[in-house]
């Protein structure tokens, strides 16, 4: 499961390693089809953190990344962002993607 | 290889799945966006059964219970379906292939873009789609929607809970949506409605920061705004039933009967991507239905049972 992140703990998870972080929020659809995508793919790349955030829970973090539309999904390496996709990837589009940006 | 599957995962996809799946058909269904343009209301007032529900968690209980029935679904996009014998073949986005002996098309509708200059260029920067997705990062800020239609109008009402000042620019002369939100926004103080104006161009730096407007307005023809919703209403999603050479109309509607049989043998369409007369969640539903007995009988030889 993907851990869920706050206003708190953002920082301070996201500082080492690598890491995909799903903005999303319950009312939005396309949120719904990333959703499962996400975490399947996250429970089969080791060595990768995958957190997401609830943009309405999290408004100053989303507001600090300028999320402006969800879902929005940042690719982070210690902490600094590498690269983002806005909008659904499907299952084999994402794992490639994530294979890619955070080899 | 499948008995059917079905491009679309909104009402019409997911109720030809449940049928098809009771009807022991082995079935798929390949959906763009999973729950498709419902998805998108935070509130449906008028599906029976549900007082009041989200689309959201509507589209949820369509796909667990087509899940439960043994029908197999997937996010992707289809971009390639052809006939090949009597085999259909689909490609998808993912390079995947699949095989099926009857294909029932629920596509639905997708968005009119803006298509003024800077329409594309500002695109998920400040131009945006869909109110309910992404309505909520304009906390006090200043939006305009474009278009009259009651997609357009609902989008202003959802939105005046946000912003501080929501624009709607129409082309026409009076909007064209359902009285009761009529009389909401009309009374809303942070809603102003322009009817006569047309987008002549969006401009901005990073983001957008105005619309140019054809005429002036209030003196001048520049609108500041933080961002920008387009509701110009939907084109039947039929490229794909060219491509299997399925009767489409003017409309680029594809042509049904009242089977929900297009032109060619074995290719069923339902929804809002058909001649439909009612674009909505229960008429899409009730074809899904009726598309489904006709799968099951051109594959099995046997009439649906219900029929």
């Amino acid at each position: 499961m993907a851990v869920e992140l706050n206003e708190d703990n953002f920082k301070q998870m996201t500082s080492k390693g690598k890491a995909v972080v799903d903005f999303y929020a319950d009312w939005c659809g396309p949120c719904q089809t990333m959703k499962p995508i996400f975490e399947k793919v996250g429970s089969e790349l080791k060595g990768i953190n995958f957190f997401k955030v609830n943009v309405d829970e999290c408004a100053d973090t989303s507001s600090l990344y300028g999320v402006r539309s969800i879902p929005t999904i940042i690719f982070m390496k210690d902490g600094k962002e590498v690269e983002r996709v806005l909008g659904v990837l499907y299952e084999e589009e994402f794992k490639k993607k994530v294979q890619d940006v955070l080899k | 290889m499948y008995d059917v599957i079905i491009i679309g995962a909104g009402f019409a996809g997911y109720t030809a799945a449940i049928y098809a799946a009771r009807y022991n058909l082995k079935t798929l269904v390949i959906g763009k966006e999973l729950g498709g343009m419902i998805t998108e209301s935070s509130e449906v007032w008028n599906y029976p059964g549900f007082q009041k529900i989200s689309g959201i968690e509507l589209m949820s209980k369509f796909l667990e219970q087509a899940k439960s029935l043994g029908a197999e679904i997937v996010a992707d996009d289809v971009l390639k379906a052809s006939k090949d014998n009597d085999v259909f073949k689909i490609e998808t986005r993912q390079d995947k292939k699949y095989e099926a002996k009857s294909l029932i098309l629920a596509m639905g509708n997708k968005r009119r873009k803006l298509e003024a200059p800077g329409g594309l260029e500002f695109e998920s920067k400040g131009i945006h789609y869909c109110a309910t997705c992404d309505g909520a990062f304009y906390r006090n800020k200043t939006v305009a929607v474009i278009g009259g239609s009651n997609s357009a109008a609902h989008a202003a009402e959802l939105l005046s809970r946000f912003a501080k000042k929501v624009y709607v620019v129409y082309r026409g002369a009076a909007l064209r949506c359902e009285p009761v939100t009529h009389d909401k926004i009309k009374a809303d103080n942070k809603i102003e409605i322009l009817c006569g104006y047309n987008v002549r161009e969006v401009k901005g730096s990073q983001f957008v920061e105005k619309i140019m407007l054809d005429l002036p307005y209030k003196g001048s023809v520049e609108l500041d705004v933080d961002g920008i919703f387009v509701e110009l209403g939907g084109i039947p999603n039929s490229v794909l039933a060219k491509e299997l050479e399925a009767e489409v109309n003017q409309n680029n509607e594809i042509v049904v009967n009242a089977n929900c049989e297009t032109s060619i043998k074995g290719v069923y369409a339902a929804g809002d991507v058909t001649n439909t007369p009612m674009r909505q969640g229960i008429v899409a539903a009730g074809q899904g239905a009726i598309a489904a007995g006709s799968a099951y009988k051109f594959v099995t030889g046997k009439s649906s049972p219900w029929s």
